[in-house]
């Protein structure tokens, strides 16, 4: 029997290709579901006109989104019908320094809530994984057709290869038009420059159907969860994973570690209900871990721990620096945005640096209905001067999330605690960035302004935010592919070199994590061990 | 309607007018009063009632007080008030409008008059500080506290 623990992107990516090829999976999941949508037809603003009780809808009914001062430096939260997705399980008990992990036990794991950047990685970015872009590409096609990937074959392929089944891009509001339209006009002095590169972003959202998903109607509504389903989300792939009889889906389970047999495998996974309770053991014959990084090493080490009274500590951890730039268009200001476009990013920014992996990745989303009250607050003025200033530059703000590589090192780790013992110890978390990290981040978002004053664009004073370590959500390298058989690695296949009989299929077996967003790359190599190894 | 309850209707119904020109109507007020009993917010320090007392005097006041708090207590109980009622506001109709809806299209119009805001709010700060920042001194001593920056 095949266990996968975890319905997140990798692992439901892996169970569909086992189902397809006639293989029988059962999941393993804890498996919080979020809300149903809420008048699917309407847009944004019909919303705030007709719902009895609109701010609920928006800012939750206890006004858990609301950013009050003094709470958080973000430019957003998590809206109310995605809380589910980072509602934390009780008794899963951590402890991190220099980190802010977030995990998740969603139906559908932690891309439930994500924008969905698709950019499969190139030759360069894999020079450290056991496979090339050769390799993979036909299980990045395999994935694209699945999920439905949209975007241009523009100046960003250069650092994008362009995989099949790409659809045609969606529409892009006026703002994101202009900036491109600008980027064609400075298009050599930003390349010689600063080696910047713009282009469309390719995002898992349908401009065209795809099955039975409609394509996006521009309702405004990304921001609160696609109610359309334009918008992929692998609890999408969950539901075509159920339809298969061979599929065993069991929710409201927690996986707590597996036992290993005298020869050195795994024999059984131990589980209990997500709401406490007994232990159960589940026999296997093989084990998948999908429950992303910190969670399928968590699962590991308490798996070493019962089963040999040894407390180990995996090296390596990574996860993407992200900064957030906020800028004014100066060229839009005095137009009236409109609610009724797609809401995330459809302009990338793609800046070279000396070395391949000194590549910084941008997303640039223009704010169109964002809550405001995060940005304003910010800004040095009372807040009906601010408002007023917000107001009129509505249709020229935007924000470059950008996005700095990270390497494995010693000294970055997870590990448990097990001062005081017991039956299940927290997990510990430890990262500290690399020592020209600083350096690297101040002249990649130098760059990125620049980028920006030559698009028209002006950044305010003090106001790009450094999101702290853990934020970006990107987790990865914990039991990384290697070519040297080392303890607590894995081999090409991602199976591990412990445990004969154990496989990852999420981020946990990256060796290296490039600047881009890296969930494309975890489907597809999930698909890939599906398809090479069962 | 209890006397606690009174005060923060009419606290919204100031705040609300300050912000967007039109007294918020009784949904936005509903929500307000909600949110004081879900406990959102802390019970006010000497200082913190001073700025209520002050915003809530009116719309003259609200800007003194607000203009004031930003640069020397931003998160002070005035400030998360105020940016809990604007959350509110533009998430319901028809206060978003007035959220969202430019006033005028013309560039020039629109600088000009953020421009003339920001120099009232500039001014604002420099009215208020001559007695806001002695006062929250000596209540910040009298609480044991430094001035919040």
């Amino acid at each position: 029997m095949i266990v996968v623990v975890g319905s997140g992107a990798g692992g439901v990516h892996f169970a569909l290709s086992l189902l397809k090829k006639g293989r029988a999976v059962t999941m393993i999941d804890v498996g919080k579901a979020g809300p149903e949508p809420v008048a699917p037809a309407s847009t944004l603003n019909d919303l705030k006109e007709t719902l009895d009780d609109p701010s609920s809808y928006f800012l939750g009914p206890r006004n858990e989104a609301v950013l009050l001062p003094g709470d958080s430096d973000e430019y957003y939260g998590f809206p109310p019908n995605k809380q589910h997705v980072f509602e934390h399980l009780p008794g899963f008990a951590f402890d991190a320094d220099g980190f802010a992990p977030l995990f998740s036990f969603a139906r559908g794991g932690l891309a439930q809530a994500w924008t969905g950047g698709c950019y499969p990685l190139n030759d360069d970015e894999l020079e450290a994984f056991p496979f090339s872009y050769t390799e993979i590409e036909p299980h990045y096609a395999e994935v694209a057709r699945r999920i439905g990937i949209s975007g241009s074959v523009d100046d960003l392929a250069r650092f994008m290869p362009v995989h099949a089944h790409l659809l045609p891009p969606l529409d892009a509001d006026p703002h994101s038009v202009q900036l491109l339209e600008k980027y064609d006009r400075h298009r050599d002095w930003l390349n010689r420059k600063l080696g910047c590169h713009m282009g469309r972003t390719r995002v898992a959202t349908l401009s065209r159907a795809l099955d039975a998903r409609k394509p996006c109607e521009y309702l405004g509504r990304c921001l609160w969860g696609c109610p359309i389903e334009a918008l992929y989300t692998p609890s999408l792939t969950l539901r075509e994973c159920l339809t298969f009889p061979a599929f065993n889906y069991v929710p409201a389970t927690e996986a707590l570690c597996f036992r290993i047999g005298t020869d050195g495998r795994v024999t059984s996974l131990v589980v209990r209900s997500a709401t406490g309770g007994s232990e159960q053991e589940v026999p296997l014959d093989t084990l998948v871990l999908a429950a992303g990084t910190l969670a399928s090493s968590k699962i590991v080490m308490s798996s070493v721990l019962r089963e040999t009274g040894e407390t180990i500590r995996l090296d390596g951890l990574m996860d993407n620096r992200q900064v957030l730039v906020p800028f004014v268009n100066l060229n839009m200001i005095g137009h009236q945005f409109s609610a009724e476009t797609y809401q995330y990013h459809l302009v990338g920014m793609a800046i070279e640096g000396d070395h391949p992996d000194d590549y910084v990745h941008g997303q640039v989303t223009t704010l169109k209905t964002a809550l405001l009250h995060p940005f304003i607050q910010r800004l040095p003025f009372d807040m009906r001067t601010s408002l007023y200033v917000t107001r009129a530059l509505h249709g020229a703000l935007g924000l470059v999330n950008v996005n700095f590589r990270d390497r494995r090192r010693d000294g970055n780790y997870v590990t448990l605690d097990t001062k005081p013992a017991s039956a299940d110890p927290a997990l510990l978390i430890h990262y500290r960035p690399e020592e020209d990290e600083a350096v690297r981040v101040r002249a990649g978002v130098r760059k990125i302004k620049r980028a920006l004053l030559r698009l028209g664009c002006i950044v305010p004073p003090g106001m790009a935010h450094v999101r702290p370590m853990g934020a970006s959500v990107h987790y990865a390298g914990t039991l990384p592919m290697t070519s040297s058989p080392d303890r607590w690695t894995t081999d090409e296949s991602c199976r591990s070199r412990d445990f004969e009989n154990l496989f990852f299929v999420d981020a946990t077996s990256f060796p290296f994590l490039p600047a881009k967003n890296l969930t494309f790359t975890l489907m597809a190599n999930a698909v890939r061990v599906a398809e090479t190894v069962f | 309607m209890s006397a606690p309850d009174a005060i923060l209707e009419r606290e919204c119904a100031t705040l609300g007018h300050y912000l967007v020109g039109v007294p918020p109507d009784s949904y936005v007020r509903s929500k307000y009063l909600q949110a004081h009993v879900d406990r959102l917010f802390d019970s006010a320090g000497g200082f913190d009632r001073l700025l209520m007392r002050l915003a809530t005097s009116g719309r003259f006041g609200a800007k003194l007080a607000d203009s004031y708090a930003r640069i020397f207590s931003p998160t002070s109980l005035l400030r998360r008030k105020l940016v809990l009622l604007l959350a509110i506001l533009e998430t319901c109709a028809p206060s978003f409008h007035l959220i969202d809806e430019l006033d005028s299209r013309s560039r020039s119009l629109l600088v000009l008059r953020m421009s003339a805001r920001v120099a009232g709010s500039v001014l604002a700060v420099v009215a208020a500080t001559p007695f806001l920042l002695p006062a929250q001194m000596v209540l910040a001593r009298k609480n044991g506290r430094s001035v919040d920056r």
